[in-house]
């Protein structure tokens, strides 16, 4: 009988070999170690879900989903299934790999078709803070790499009409705000230069600079001017970045940080469990970021949802920001006493709230386009006092 | 659970295909009814009670058909208890909410909506069951007195949610055949079938689709990204929009259906097919000869011809056409724009069988042409009601030469793809394998190879259910 199923086996060698893959790898998969988090992918993967039956009869995201989850991203070898993904791409002469636009001269940019959803929203709520402060209020928001350096975009994008967002906002807010920034101008004139990641959605430090010096020039005459020259210049070299985390394009050439070693002290605040605020005074940049792989992380110690950066001047500004603003926040220490910086996604409190208890003189909406755009937090919480 | 992830790939396929194939001869029926509630119940556990009450109504009902054979009455009361039961199901489900809209809309009145979840594969396994107790009652099969026989028929995981549509009486005989029901030259088969079919759906249909969602959005992780917008679309990239949706409907449904014919296999039943290279088509009549071939099926035998067919004459023919496709269309979803659907191609089928068949026939490159514009037209019908999509801005923007977004881009970005997949549409790749029959290393290789594409794709995947899942 054996005898017969060799020979069976002998005229379809491939039903052994297919078996002998899907049986094979689905066992090496059960066995592969399970990981916290991928740091190519610079995310959290899914862990084992808790077995319970609540979970199997949940109307939303039961743990059946949940389970599916959590085998794909342990699957085993899944950095180099992605990477085999990326290069399929690749051959099919792709110019974007989930949702990343490969551009030119190793340039990665997020993609983006239309203006997001928020933004109508998110702009009508700082027009009405500037009218409830007159004469306090300030916005800055960042144009995208793909508008700035849009010469390196892929042939043809249909990149949303950010020009006339930014239009938008610099109408819309004049008049009712201290200062709309309209930052297009200075840095195009320096497109030449390295003002933006690579593999990363933010701007570098140098970026960021170009952006204070027209902050300070929107200031009186003894606006005393960062100096960096004088100041410690570190730099940490291969970062690869967001953009980067989804693209794996194979031809990646990592970006290098530059940042200032500055001695101010950085104080976060957390709320704890029980209603009290927690105070953790500490460096502006948390080190030990700058050797994972998320080390545009390190700047101000992540995204925290209320901090007070200790400065060498005079007055107080309260930064509403995203992740943006870590670049450029540095620069501040050279002006203000103190600088409050609030990330909404991490915090409840409302605006009038916190410029009361800092007794703030300025206030500062930092944001990049695309995270002003879609941003959910901001606009519940500066919309009304 | 879909197909096309790694949990049923690495987890669910392998367990069941062991537990199955150690199982003793007698027991594998029962292994098959287990698994294959498992995977129905992954989906949808809160929902097990109407898959229980489709496997109970339609057991008794053809064991009732058969007992009272003597008694016309009684056989006939059964047999409505069958329809009843399972069209009731489906018309509860899928059917409600659009009647309950349209009363409030004429009448005025307010009725408020169920907003029910569409049972998985409803559409398909009601029609399933349906042609289980009708051909009992045509005595063209006989009761199946095995519940768990039955509900392993039912319940299948292969052909579940999204077709073929297998009559009962497709796999009667291999469902009673116990001993060597598996068999290695249908496990050979299947491997191939198997592996094109998730290509087809994971590289072909899930790739080319992001060009159309990139024109009308998409949700992603619970956020509606609004793409270009169908407004802000140019009249040409509207139209390579449709195409790729003309090519991501044939491959996303196709590819699940070859993938159902190939597990079938793996399990030893051989299932009808329900794809045959649809897009090479001379005509709509042959289109939809080679189209989801499973359901005009179902119709023809279950609907046209009990109503007289082609034998009582031309008129009665073009009623008998027009009930078909008013029900065809209907079944594709709770919408208008699929009652145009199912209008649209009953016109095109009438005018074809009146006058313009034999001139088809005749042609050779004009009628592909005109095949496929009205198919693609017909997607453009189909697609209407689909979130980012108005049926009347659509037709306009394909109609009525409109500036916006350029196609350039597109064509450049996913032009290689767009050619792949027409090639695949054509009998190309069927006559290439076919060479390779004899060179197992080559086969072999060519299996691997996309295989393990496939899978790098799906790790690195949104989720994509497939099309079809809704109907």
């Amino acid at each position: 009988m054996f005898q017969k199923q060799w020979q069976g086996l002998k005229r379809f060698p491939i039903v052994p070999l297919f078996f002998l893959f899907l049986f094979g790898f689905s066992l090496l998969d059960m066995l592969w170690p399970k990981r916290e988090f991928s740091e190519l992918e610079n995310r959290k993967l899914a862990q084992e879900p808790a077995f319970s039956l609540a979970g199997i009869a949940a109307k939303d995201d039961p743990w059946m989903e949940k389970y599916a989850e959590y085998v794909k991203d342990q699957f085993a070898f899944r950095d180099r299934w992605i990477d085999l993904k990326s290069r399929a791409e690749a051959v099919l002469l792709k110019t974007e790999n989930n949702g990343v636009w490969l551009g030119k001269d190793h340039y990665l940019f997020a993609k983006y078709l239309s203006i997001g959803s928020r933004f109508e929203m998110n702009l009508g709520a700082v027009e009405r803070m500037a009218e409830r402060h007159p004469g306090k209020v300030s916005v800055m928001i960042v144009p995208s790499a793909s508008l700035i350096l849009s010469e390196k975009l892929p042939w043809q994008t249909p990149a949303a009409d950010e020009d006339a967002a930014l239009d938008t906002i610099l109408q819309r807010c004049s008049g009712k705000a201290a200062n709309v920034y309209d930052l297009r101008e200075a840095l195009r004139a320096h497109k030449e230069e390295y003002i933006f990641y690579r593999t990363d959605h933010h701007w570098t430090s140098d970026g960021a600079y170009l952006a204070y010096e027209q902050f300070a020039q929107a200031h009186p005459e003894n606006f005393p001017l960062f100096d960096r020259a004088a100041a410690n210049e570190k730099q940490v070299l291969d970062f690869y970045g967001t953009n980067y985390s989804k693209a794996r394009n194979y031809n990646v050439v990592p970006d290098v940080i530059t940042y200032y070693d500055l001695p101010n002290v950085l104080t976060v605040y957390t709320a704890e469990a029980d209603g009290t605020e927690r105070a953790e005074p500490g460096p502006l940049y948390n080190y030990s970021d700058f050797e994972t792989r998320d080390k545009y992380k390190a700047f101000l110690r992540g995204n925290n949802g209320y901090s007070v950066l200790e400065g060498n001047g005079t007055g107080s500004i309260l930064v509403i920001k995203d992740s943006y603003a870590n670049a450029f926040l540095p620069y501040l220490t050279a002006d203000y006493a103190t600088i409050g910086i609030v990330d909404y996604r991490y915090l409840n409190e409302r605006v009038d709230s916190l410029i009361e208890r800092g007794g703030y003189d300025e206030i500062l909406v930092l944001y990049s386009f695309q995270g002003f755009m879609n941003d959910l937090t901001l606009a519940a919480k500066i919309a009304t006092a | 659970m879909v197909f096309s992830t790694v949990l049923f790939l690495f987890r669910f396929l392998p367990i069941t295909l062991a537990l199955y194939y150690l199982a003793p001869a007698r027991w594998k029926n029962t292994v098959l009814f287990l698994c294959s509630l498992v995977f129905y119940s992954w989906g949808e556990v809160r929902l097990f009670p109407v898959m229980a009450a489709a496997i109970l109504i339609n057991y008794i009902a053809g064991i009732g058909i058969e007992r009272f054979a003597a008694k016309p009455a009684l056989r006939q009361t059964f047999l409505l208890f069958s329809i009843i039961g399972s069209l009731g199901m489906l018309m509860f489900f899928k059917y409600t909410d659009f009647f309950l809209r349209n009363i409030n809309a004429v009448a005025g009145t307010s009725f408020p909506l169920l907003r029910l979840t569409l049972p998985l594969g409803i559409s398909f396994y009601t029609f399933q069951t349906m042609s289980y107790s009708i051909d009992v009652y045509r005595g063209n099969v006989k009761a199946e007195y095995n519940i768990i026989n039955f509900g392993a028929y039912v319940v299948m995981f292969p052909q579940l949610i999204a077709g073929p549509i297998v009559k009962y009486s497709d796999i009667a005989e291999r469902l009673h055949v116990l001993k060597g029901r598996v068999t290695l030259d249908r496990i050979d088969e299947s491997i191939s079938l198997f592996i094109f079919g998730l290509a087809k759906k994971v590289l072909l249909a899930d790739g080319i689709s992001a060009l159309w969602y990139d024109v009308i959005g998409r949700e992603a992780n619970g956020v509606w990204d609004a793409g270009i917008g169908l407004a802000n679309a140019s009249t040409p990239l509207v139209w390579l929009g449709i195409l790729a949706y003309t090519l991501q409907i044939y491959f996303d449904f196709s590819g699940y259906s070859m993938m159902g014919i190939g597990m079938g296999k793996m399990l030893g039943f051989d299932f009808p097919d329900n794809f045959d290279l649809p897009y090479i088509s001379r005509s709509i009549t042959e289109f939809w000869r080679r189209w989801h071939m499973t359901l005009s099926g179902w119709f023809k035998e279950y609907v046209y011809i009990p109503l007289g067919g082609n034998r009582r004459g031309l008129p009665r023919q073009l009623f008998n056409i027009a009930v078909v496709w008013l029900l065809t269309g209907f079944w594709h979803g709770a919408n208008w724009n699929f009652i145009l659907w199912g209008l649209y191609y009953c016109i095109l089928l009438m005018i074809e069988k009146i006058w313009l068949l034999p001139y088809l026939k005749k042609g050779k490159i004009w009628p592909h042409f005109y095949t496929m514009l009205l198919v693609i037209v017909g997607w453009a019908l189909f697609v209407g009601s689909d979130r980012g999509v108005s049926l009347g801005l659509l037709l306009q923007k394909l109609f009525v030469p409109s500036q916006g977004v350029s196609a350039l881009y597109f064509l450049r970005n996913y032009g290689v793809l767009v050619l792949v997949g027409i090639l695949c549409a054509t009998p190309l790749p069927k006559k290439i394998y076919e060479r390779l029959k004899t060179a197992t290393l080559a086969r072999g290789l060519v299996l691997l190879l996309i295989f393990l594409l496939t899978i790098a794709y799906m790790v690195d995947a949104t989720n994509s259910p497939f099309l079809y899942f809704r109907f």
